[in-house]
């Protein structure tokens, strides 16, 4: 994947995204069960299943991996995905698919969308 | 004594009674419950009509002239008279000769029953059905030039029932929306929109809906969530369009980015979205809430004009101020 392909503007309090490792922090009210690693890369996403009300024309497109717990997946956008909408994720020769539950917009650019992984395959470890 | 000690002192030696409007009485038909009405000070009710009595015509028309004359129903069989309203439905909200005060009425009753009978099962499938065969009756009703605000008000509930709650959202998003120029065929899809947007509210406790102090930051955001939750439960659907999904979605989404489930701004915004923000703010400031008395109507425009036009749409809201101060009489 080429960078300079990517569509998204990362906003300022996100300057230091390739840099961030490990862990994240989780916060007092924060429901997850499963920690979340940091995994900065660069995705191909193609959208599996849309809404009827909301075609896609654009299906396949770059985003950028954010992290990844075991049961779910925070990802940079371009724009705006929709809970319900399902994708196959491929990026460092794994490929997840999963179903959007939530978007928050960072800027006109840049969306931050969590979703729930329904399978995940690592093509590396089936070699 | 007063019509109301009368009535209680009534309501606790034999019958539970509650008011109903005889507005909503077709002469000829039979209603299938005995009507009271007020005897003179200190006397029981009246028995105006019994139950397989037909309403007469001329008996009816006589009391609505005379004015001020309230019937009740025995409270235990309010299941009967709304039946009888479901069943009468088609005919007084297409009646364009009934006064609106009736049509209205039965819209809000038929509406508020159906929809509480339809959350409460909590089958999403029911409630979607329900909306759209509500919301003809919506569109024909509040889609008219002679719907007027004032005389609205006093017609519909104002309690904190989610289902009452958007009942009053669905009918005033509908007096916007052709305010605003919509078409008949919009309107219709703007009304069920109404009539569903908090369908996510569903899936959240009563009790951080119901609970009388400060919600904590844990109940703040599990309320939140609501509009993502209606969204997936309704987003795969054929029979919703876009502008009914993000009536749904979006309905708490601030022009200035500040709102949520995402933050959208301007135009990523649908238009049925802003006018339901405009409307679903009026009603929960102007309505009892569990945490606080309803503010006058006054204070509630003030508040929706202080927003405008950060977040919201300024035309909107100048339309909204424009019905809401509208006198009626017009037809």
């Amino acid at each position: 994947v080429n960078l300079a392909d990517l569509k998204i503007e990362l906003p300022p309090q996100l300057k230091n995204f390739f840099e961030e490792k490990g862990y994240t922090d989780s916060t007092l009210f924060e429901s997850r069960k499963n920690g979340r690693l940091r995994i900065r890369a660069a995705g191909e996403l193609v959208l599996s299943k849309t809404l009827p009300s909301l075609p896609r024309k654009e299906k396949e497109f770059l985003v950028l991996i954010k992290d990844v717990s075991q049961r779910g997946v925070c990802l940079l956008t371009h724009k705006q995905l929709f809970p319900e909408e399902s994708f196959i994720l491929n990026f460092n020769s794994r490929i997840i698919e999963a179903r959007i539950v939530r978007c928050r917009r960072l800027n006109q650019r840049c969306f931050e969308c969590g979703a729930e992984i329904k399978s995940f395959r690592n093509l590396e470890a089936e070699a | 004594m007063s019509s109301v000690a009368n009535i209680e002192k009534y309501a606790k030696n034999s019958l539970n009674l509650i008011p109903i409007s005889f507005s909503t009485l077709i002469p000829g038909s039979k209603l299938g419950l005995d009507i009271y009405i007020l005897g003179s000070d200190g006397a029981e009710p009246i028995l105006y009509s019994s139950r397989d009595e037909p309403l007469d015509s001329g008996k009816l028309r006589d009391i609505v002239r005379r004015g001020k004359i309230v019937p009740y129903v025995d409270a235990s069989s309010h299941q009967v008279y709304q039946a009888y309203l479901r069943s009468h439905w088609d005919r007084i909200v297409s009646d364009e000769n009934l006064p609106m005060q009736s049509r209205v009425t039965v819209l809000s009753e038929v509406s508020r029953d159906v929809l509480r009978q339809a959350f409460r099962d909590g089958c999403t499938e029911k409630i979607v059905q329900q909306s759209q065969f509500l919301s003809k009756g919506i569109s024909q009703v509040m889609g008219n030039d002679s719907a007027v605000y004032q005389e609205l008000k006093s017609i519909l509930h104002h309690d904190y029932a989610t289902f009452t709650h958007s009942v009053n959202v669905a009918l005033y998003t509908t007096m916007l929306a052709k305010k605003l120029g919509y078409s008949e065929s919009d309107l219709n899809h703007i009304a069920a929109g109404g009539l569903l947007h908090d369908i996510g509210k569903l899936s959240i406790d009563d009790r951080i809906l119901t609970k009388p102090g400060k919600l904590d930051d844990l109940e703040f955001r599990t309320v939140q969530r609501h509009p993502t939750i209606g969204f997936a439960q309704v987003a795969q659907r054929n029979d919703l369009n876009l502008g009914q999904l993000m009536m749904i979605y979006q309905h708490h989404e601030k022009l200035d980015g500040s709102g949520y489930p995402v933050g959208s701004v301007d135009d990523e915004i649908h238009p049925w979205a802003k006018i339901c923000t405009v409307v679903d703010i009026f009603e929960a400031i102007t309505s009892v809430r569990p945490y606080r008395t309803p503010m006058v109507q006054a204070t509630a425009l003030e508040i929706l004009n202080k927003s405008a036009p950060t977040k919201l749409d300024c035309d909107m809201v100048k339309a909204w101020s424009e019905i809401v101060l509208e006198r009626g009489g017009k037809k």
